[in-house]
């Protein structure tokens, strides 16, 4: 142990399901190979209750390292998070001079490209500075749907640049030390060919409407002349 | 001329300045006759959005979840303007506007289209082509903090359907009569006009 502690945050409602945790949970075990202390929270099963947001906060103030992960959602950080981040902001005024703390974030999107995540990523850096936390970088990916719901070691090598990331930015992360720009770009790189992905994108959805019935229903609108 | 009037200032009396620049806005709709469907976003009763993608495979066009949100989305469907009001927060929204704004894409549809280059999903209700005004308030200068917020708007225009789309960044305290008069000039408005 090298006596630093890391906290992974994840800000999904999927729970087990949730993509954001797989790639968290898999950043965590490599810092955990480098001698780091981890803990792992969903926030939300903390939302509505008092206790494990106090318990959720407090470990926020504890950890050396903060990893946030989260899916993009419209361009930008789920609202549970916002909020929960600016619970952290007013908790750290006037704490100046205390501990450094670090944060560093997990972004992925449904989309193909990365782009999408960048304005999620400018917020949780502009979240750092005004919070007082040092930011060490946002690792951020499309294609999350690639990699829905499975451990990512069984992602059949369709995750392999975003694992071989995450295994380099432990050993960053370890030192306190800063992303660098490669190992954001590689987290960045495509899972596979855009188009193949958008394909079998539009596949996916007919065929899970199939199942549930709704194939011819898909383009309904239940609010038109509301 | 329908809008919609998203309001995400935090509960009542937090924020007098994001409170001042929603009057200036039902000002300067009120002056041009426009019919506005407004919500306080803060006091209603909108859960966070679970992912489960029912909106667009198990009841497709409504969301699962049984509150609030039924009315922004009923209200948004066909209208052409979107007026977005938010203190800006680490250069983004606040959460009051945002749990809205995460549970809007049932007005989306799940398929793919290109735009600008990019990947995005078509809107699900005419007309395709919408207008976005969001206005953001913020105590003290931050210059950082409003390039943040305006690059955010412009990508949530290119999910909008590449709506036509502005950012308006209220600093500090500005008097209502000076932020009707800029909300005025803004492009929303005025060609809204012609």
């Amino acid at each position: 142990m090298n006596g630093r502690k890391v906290l992974l945050l994840t800000a999904s409602p999927r729970g087990a399901a949730s993509v954001s945790r797989a790639l968290g949970e898999f950043l965590l075990a490599r810092l955990e190979e480098r001698g780091m202390a981890i803990k792992s929270l969903p926030l939300h099963p903390a939302l509505g209750d008092e206790k494990r947001l106090a318990e959720l906060l407090a470990a926020v103030d504890m950890c050396s390292l903060l990893v946030v992960s989260f899916p993009l959602y419209v361009d930008h950080l789920p609202s549970p998070l916002i909020e929960l981040l600016r619970q952290v902001a007013d908790r750290r005024q006037g704490r100046a001079g205390e501990a450094r703390q670090s944060l560093a974030a997990i972004v992925q999107c449904g989309f193909p490209e990365t782009a999408h995540c960048r304005p999620a990523a400018e917020v949780m850096r502009l979240f750092a500075a005004q919070s007082g936390f040092r930011f060490l970088g946002c690792l951020a990916c499309g294609m999350g749907g690639a990699a829905g719901g499975r451990e990512l070691k069984g992602t059949g090598g369709v995750a392999r640049h975003q694992l071989r990331a995450l295994g380099e930015a432990a050993a960053f992360l370890a030192e306190d030390r800063e992303l660098p720009a490669e190992v954001i770009a590689r987290m960045g790189r495509p899972m596979m060919p855009r188009w193949f992905y958008n394909f079998m994108a539009d596949l996916g959805w007919k065929r899970q409407a199939k199942k549930h019935g709704t194939r011819r229903a898909l383009r309904d609108r239940p609010y038109a002349g509301a | 001329m329908k809008a919609v009037f998203l309001k995400g200032s935090p509960p009542a009396g937090r924020d007098p300045l994001c409170n001042r620049a929603a009057a200036a806005v039902m000002a300067a709709t009120k002056a041009r006759g426009w019919e506005v469907r407004s919500f306080a976003l803060a006091g209603m009763d909108i859960g966070p959005c679970r992912g489960c993608f029912s909106c667009w495979l198990k009841t497709p066009g409504r969301c699962v979840i049984a509150d609030e949100q039924e009315a922004v989305l009923a209200a948004a469907a066909g209208s052409e303007h979107f007026i977005w009001l938010t203190p800006v927060t680490f250069g983004g929204y606040s959460p009051e506007l945002k749990k809205a704004l995460d549970r809007i894409i049932p007005i989306l549809l799940p398929f793919f289209k290109r735009v600008r280059g990019e990947t995005h999903h078509p809107l699900r209700y005419p007309p395709f082509r919408r207008r976005l005004l969001v206005v953001g308030t913020r105590r003290e200068d931050d210059a950082e903090g409003e390039e943040a917020f305006r690059r955010l708007v412009g990508r949530n225009a290119l999910n909008m359907g590449d709506a036509a789309a502005s950012a308006v960044v209220f600093s500090g305290d500005v008097p209502l009569a000076d932020m009707e008069r800029r909300l005025g000039e803004e492009p929303f408005f005025a060609e809204a006009a012609r």
